[in-house]
């Protein structure tokens, strides 16, 4: 099952007739007419899939917060990519990409072409930079112009900027390293693996033989912070925490930016924080939310029925 | 943003790392609850709820 989340003040959540969304107090800001998906709202719009008749067409459209329908692109002989997973195509840094039905692009807000769809494949905008292929061979970072700004030239991209650090690693897949906003080699390319933490920080990992040994946090400057000591780690710093686990350990809990347990490794599985507070894993079995504190303030729902999200 | 919680304890190897795509804000309180669950037959009966950041139920329902 996967859990509504609320986003810009609504969730998506199903109603007896579709997926509408609810407001902070639980009512129908837009009523449930959608199926058989609808995603969660991101700088203004969200996306929902329709499947009008015929059963083999697929409708992709976006709505706004008053639930009109601002676009709307019928394919053929389409099914939504992952009918129980996320949409995870939305707006980001006002741009969203989309495929001429071969190559990929970027549109504006008014839904007009402002990269044409001259790419093989396209990540989202984030920190005003998109990976973008040309076939095979050339990956790059493109900012919104389409301008190229950083060529990776036979290296590839492991993810996308965040807190101005993207994973870089060679097309094998390792060594790897980090990179920043220019492509300058923040942490060299000499590591198995590599991962950007978000607010400035990065890891990577070293390898012992076949095994990974343990992963090390870095800053911005290419500082090593920690040892190569943790085993798990989540995907991105927020607010100045980050959920992990030492390599060997029992458990996960939070740390700060020294790499130092401020929340102690208490639980089976834990997610970034969401303002407030985190979803978590108990040893018990059950999910809850943990504040900043450390303290659980909620728990209950055995996880196995209830995968969190 | 989205992240499956795993119902098996963690395997504490590198790599794990959950990659999450970091489109837009990340979502917001009210935070999701379910409660009620009966797993006694491998059964789902819960009933989606909210909670506030003080973990008071402020949407107690499925709505």
């Amino acid at each position: 099952m996967e859990l509504p989340e609320f986003h810009e003040g609504l969730a998506p959540v199903q109603g007896q007739r579709g997926v509408g969304y609810i407001d902070a107090k639980g009512a129908f800001a837009i009523p449930p007419r959608f199926q058989p998906r609808a995603g969660d709202f991101h700088e203004g719009i969200a996306s929902i899939y329709v499947q009008p008749a015929p059963a083999n067409v697929l409708a992709i459209a976006r709505i706004d917060h008053s639930g009109k329908v601002a676009f709307r692109k019928d394919y053929q002989n389409a099914h939504p990519p992952n009918s129980y997973g996320p949409i995870r195509t939305d707006f980001s840094e006002g741009m969203l990409r989309l495929s001429d039905g071969n190559l990929w692009g970027f549109v504006d807000r008014t839904f007009q072409w402002v990269i044409r769809p001259e790419y093989s494949m396209v990540s989202d905008f984030h920190e005003g930079l998109a990976n973008a292929h040309e076939g095979r061979a050339a990956e790059m970072f493109i900012d919104k112009t389409g301008k190229e700004v950083i060529s990776l030239a036979g290296r590839s991209a492991r993810g996308d900027f965040n807190g101005g650090l993207v994973a870089v690693a060679s097309a094998a897949g390792h060594p790897a390293g980090l990179i920043d906003r220019i492509g300058q080699e923040v942490v060299p390319l000499k590591y198995r693996m590599a991962w950007s933490l978000g607010e400035g920080y990065g890891a990577v990992a070293t390898d012992e033989g076949a095994a990974l040994d343990g992963a090390a946090l870095f800053d911005s400057h290419g500082k090593q912070l920690t040892q190569f000591k943790f085993g798990w780690f989540a995907s991105s710093f927020s607010g100045g925490l980050l959920a992990a686990g030492a390599a060997g350990g029992q458990g996960i809990g939070y740390v700060d930016v020294t790499g130092a347990f401020v929340i102690p490794q208490q639980f089976e599985q834990a997610l970034n924080f969401s303002g407030a507070l985190a979803r978590v894993l108990l040893k018990s079995g059950d999910f809850g939310y943990v504040n900043r504190k450390g303290k659980v303030v909620w728990s209950g729902g055995h996880v196995a029925a209830c995968p969190a999200t | 943003m989205r992240t499956q919680l795993k119902t098996t304890a963690p395997r504490l190897l590198l790599p794990i790392l959950a990659v999450v795509a970091v489109t837009g804000q990340p979502p917001s309180g009210p935070y999701p609850i379910v409660v009620g669950v009966d797993s006694a037959h491998g059964a789902f009966s819960g009933k989606l709820g909210f909670i506030d950041e003080n973990g008071k139920i402020v949407i107690p329902r499925s709505s």
